[in-house]
């Protein structure tokens, strides 16, 4: 007799306790995210598709410096320099970036490159929608990576500081 | 020389035994020790203009500079005590204070010397807040720009210019913080365009145009091979970058020229991929060439080849070699030739009399032929014709350094006056061979006053010893025995270096592209010879005489029925017209750019480059190197394949036998077991190393049977380069490259 009734304290004890969390979080602000239905909520450290960022007059951050490449655990990361010329001017530096690719098959996004990049020009963007059926398509040149020009509403996050 | 003294000194608690005189950084070098330092450079004068190299020595009030600190005997030096740590961090600060540290952008990243000092000593904070002094970039000409503000005042840069080069070029303007270098036409430089500054400064400052900004150095892979260009067979070390030469300099310093380029070999690389590059083979139809495929383009060479064979038999083909080839591909070709085709008819654009002087010294050859390595420790310099400075500047380089570092006398004979003279002990301003006949034996039709002059060398010469004898194309035949006779009758081992002009020149003579001579110079005429060959190639060799270059191209369209060309112009080179070329029945031309001969060819076939092959050279001095392949072009074939090849197709018509060997390594061991001089062994070649090559010849009379005009010098100077010329853009693009020869020598 008392062991059933023992049995049935700690059931009700359990249920209750279940509850409580159940009931407390009733009032919390849920949650969920409603992807796709609706846009995703990101910390801000969140490390995904690279934006290549420009400086306050456009210009492209980036110096074709290599040394996020070779950073790079992956080896994903392409790059051609040229030189700027009064002309065609793209960056601050002397050197530009040609060629900026990354290779979203074999990025581990890691952040090393970010990490290593001497002048803030390349950051994690919180975009994540790789998936495609071709893979050759997962090759992000810079044009892609660039951030937009004028800036736009709803470009990625500015880079951490 | 009288053995040195030895000292005894400790450094860092171990003892040391040195010859007297070494410098304090060098004998640290030698214990593995390292003195960091910035302008200190071996070879060049001392400068303590860095102080990077402070070390505390004991007894000694203050630190003192390694780098011009002689070692003395009981020395006591520390190089890793705290007094020294700080002096170095201290340094680097100040070194630092006007430093733009834009090492993301600066070429030098990677690579600085800078950046490695301050990673390894440096402080991790500076204490100066004020602005930096900042100067833009100057661009000094194509191939040399200046960043001043990079600049560390170490002037290495106008050490090599100056002693080096005997260019004179770079000086130091204003004073303190705005003291920087300057070139000399005050904006702009006019000079050798050898970029030994941009190579020798431990920073960015000085960049070269034609990698500046194109990558980083940890990205490149790196391919030390022999330089295209001229005979001195400098290695240059090129920069590649996804299949394309970015850069030339050297880095690794395992040549014999050590950190000597000249603008050649630094920017003149660039031919490799230029578009005008022949890239598929052309065949005549109908008077037009045509695109064809390499099938095609064989079958229709073999074919025709075999049908003028059988209708005015082998003597009527002539085949004209290269100077650019490897000695693989000279032997192969030479074979093609002699036993393929049946002909003696082979020669090429001789550029210096090699077999004149292998004949002249016979036995005496292992011990007379001086190496290039040799060249810059020679006490005594005989330099009889040529202009070095300009046509060998690698030699050029070594006699400079011969006589700067090691107190070598200079004695020149030249028609004309070199550059060389300004370092002269003796200059004779006279006929080459003139003069010569009159060392030899009194003769010869020169003024009273030459004669003196002469005279008076010849004085001097014979209070010599070991003299180093370096002689152009001006001596060939006879006037290299008068050479060799007056030699002999120097003091001591008289050692000779005859000067060629292109980057295989003596290895086209050694493997026999001479219509006398099969490979190691071994006559035509001797039975022997030609029954070892004839065994070794599967066929007996012909006997008739042959037809040298400019006899074939006489006979052309007469007895010449068909002429097969490997990398030559001979409508250029030997000034043959056009129009008599095109008389032939066949012209074939194996080619890596278009020519004035090609275009009056029925076939070309485009070949491969220097930088895009295996083999091996030998450079003017007999040193055998084993070039690197660099880079491919989609297309073409090298020299090797292409004669393999087509010999394979012959032999299918029934002419000759097809090579057995695939790769060059085989026809190089081949070669080293038959032909005369190149039993070198393979483990030093194999590593990058030179191995000294040198034919023994019979004495043999019948060696100066050289007929007027076979021998000559293209001339080229310091930017060009053959047939290859027109296609250095960089090397082409600076102003001095406008200058003629002359023009070029008189500037300075
Ligand atoms: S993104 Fe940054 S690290 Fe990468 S090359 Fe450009 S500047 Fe250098
Ligand atoms: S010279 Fe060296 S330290 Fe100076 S910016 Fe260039 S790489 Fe950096
Ligand atoms: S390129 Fe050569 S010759 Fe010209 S300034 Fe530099 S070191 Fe002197
Ligand atoms: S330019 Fe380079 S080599 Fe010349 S003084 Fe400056 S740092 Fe030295
Ligand atoms: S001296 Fe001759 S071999 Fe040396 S780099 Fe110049 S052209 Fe090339
Ligand atoms: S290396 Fe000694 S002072 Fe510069």
């Amino acid at each position: 007799m008392s062991a059933a009734l023992y049995e049935l304290k700690t059931a009700v004890g359990a249920l209750l306790k279940g509850f409580a969390v159940t009931f407390r979080n009733l009032w919390r602000k849920p949650v969920t995210e409603h992807y796709p239905d609706a846009p995703v909520n990101f910390m801000p450290r969140y490390r995904g598709i690279h934006v290549l960022q420009r400086d306050e007059n456009g210009l492209e951050k980036c110096v074709a410096c290599f040394l996020c490449a070779a950073a790079c655990p992956a080896q994903c990361i392409y790059i051609e320099a040229a030189e700027n010329t009064a002309e065609n001017r793209i960056s601050a530096g002397e050197r530009y970036a040609r060629v900026y690719n990354i290779d979203y098959s074999r990025c581990i996004f890691c952040g090393y490159c970010v990490e290593s990049c001497p002048t803030d020009a390349i950051t994690h963007g919180h975009g994540f929608e790789l998936a495609t059926y071709d893979v050759t398509a997962l090759l992000y040149r810079k044009e892609k990576l660039l951030e937009p020009w004028p800036p736009q509403k709803t470009s990625a996050p500015a880079p951490l500081a | 020389m009288a053995e040195q003294k030895q000292i005894r000194l400790k450094i860092d608690d171990r003892e040391v035994t040195v010859p007297a005189g070494t410098l304090v950084i060098e004998v640290a070098k030698r214990l593995g020790i390292e003195v960091p330092s910035f302008c200190y450079y071996p070879g060049l004068s001392l400068q303590a203009a860095c102080r990077m190299c402070l070390v505390e020595v004991e007894k000694a009030p203050k630190l003192q500079t390694a780098c011009t600190l002689v070692a003395v005997d009981g020395m006591v030096v520390h190089t890793n005590t705290e007094p020294v740590r700080k002096a170095r961090r201290d340094m680097l600060e100040f070194l630092l204070t006007n430093h733009p540290l834009d090492c993301p952008v600066c070429d030098k990243g990677g690579e600085c010397e800078l950046q490695d000092m301050t990673f390894r000593y440096g402080a991790d904070s500076s204490r100066f807040v004020e602005l930096k002094v900042h100067q833009p970039e100057e661009k000094w000409s194509e191939l040399v720009y200046f960043d001043m503000p990079r600049c560390i005042l170490c002037f290495r840069c106008v050490r090599i210019c100056d002693e080096g080069m005997d260019v004179k070029a770079l000086g130091v303007g204003s004073r303190g913080v705005y003291s920087a270098i300057i070139p000399n036409r005050g904006d702009h430089l006019e000079c050798e365009e050898c970029g030994m500054c941009i190579d020798i400064c431990p920073v960015g400052a000085l960049t070269s145009g034609t990698y500046r900004y194109k990558t980083r150095p940890w990205e490149m892979k790196y391919v030390a091979t022999p330089c295209a260009h001229c005979s001195n067979g400098c290695k240059t070390t090129l920069s590649v970058r996804n299949n394309q030469i970015l850069r030339a300099n050297n880095r690794d310093l395992s040549g014999f020229n050590r950190e000597f380029l000249c603008a050649k070999g630094r920017f003149g690389f660039d031919f490799v991929s230029h578009e005008a590059r022949l890239k598929f083979p052309l065949v005549r139809e109908n008077g037009a060439q045509k695109p064809a495929s390499w099938e095609q383009a064989v079958r229709i060479v073999a074919e025709r080849l075999k049908a003028i064979r059988d209708r005015y038999g082998p003597e009527a083909i002539g085949v004209l070699g290269s100077n650019r080839t490897t000695n693989e591909e000279n032997y192969l070709l030479n074979r093609f030739a002699r036993a393929t085709l049946g002909t003696n008819n082979v020669d090429h654009h001789r550029t210096a009399d090699y077999a004149g002087l292998a004949a002249a010294l016979g036995e005496e050859a292992p011990r007379a032929m001086l190496r290039m390595e040799e060249l810059r420790e020679a006490k005594a310099i005989l330099v009889i014709g040529n202009e070095p400075s300009y046509q060998n500047p690698l030699v050029a380089w070594q006699i400079r350094w011969a006589v700067r570092n090691g107190g070598a006398r200079l004695y020149i004979i030249n028609a004309q006056p070199i550059k060389l003279r300004r370092r002269a002990t003796c200059f004779v301003q006279a006929d080459e061979a003139e003069a010569l006949r009159h060392l030899a034996s009194g003769g010869g039709q020169l003024s009273a006053e030459t004669r003196h002059a002469l005279q008076e060398l010849e004085t001097e010469i014979r209070k010599e010893s070991d003299v180093a004898i370096v002689f152009g194309a001006e001596l060939y035949a006879k006037a290299i025995g008068d050479l060799v006779d007056f030699g002999r009758q120097l003091n001591g081992q008289t050692r000779y270096m005859a000067l060629g002009d292109y980057a295989n020149s003596r290895g086209a003579s050694d493997m026999g592209l001479l219509p006398e001579f099969l490979p190691g110079y071994e006559r035509v005429s001797d039975a022997a010879a030609r029954e070892r060959f004839g065994r070794l190639w599967g066929t007996e060799l012909s006997v008739v005489a042959g037809l040298d270059a400019r006899a074939m191209l006489n006979e052309a369209g007469e007895k010449i029925k068909a002429l097969y060309v490997v990398g030559s112009n001979p409508v250029k080179t030997f000034e043959v017209p056009a129009e008599k070329l095109a008389r032939l029945e066949l012209l074939v031309v194996q080619e890596i750019f278009p020519t004035e001969t090609t275009a009056v060819a029925d076939v070309v076939l485009p070949a491969a480059s220097a930088y895009e092959k295996e083999g091996t050279f030998t450079n003017t001095a007999g040193d055998l190197q084993m070039l690197r392949k660099a880079v491919d072009l989609p297309g073409v074939r090298s020299d090797f394949d292409i004669l393999r090849i087509l010999a394979h197709q012959l032999a299918r018509l029934g002419l000759g036998q097809p090579f057995a060997a695939r790769t060059p390594e085989e026809v190089l061991e081949e070669i080293r077991q038959h032909v005369r001089g190149y039993a070198v062994s393979l483990a030093n070649l194999l590593a990058g190393g030179a191995e000294p090559v040198h034919p023994v010849l019979e004495a043999d009379p019948k060696a100066y049977d050289v007929p007027v005009g076979a021998i000559f010098s293209s001339r080229d100077t310091l930017f060009s380069s053959g047939s290859l010329t027109r296609y250095l853009k960089m090397v082409r693009s600076v102003n001095e490259a406008r200058l003629s020869y002359e023009e070029l020598r008189n500037a300075k």
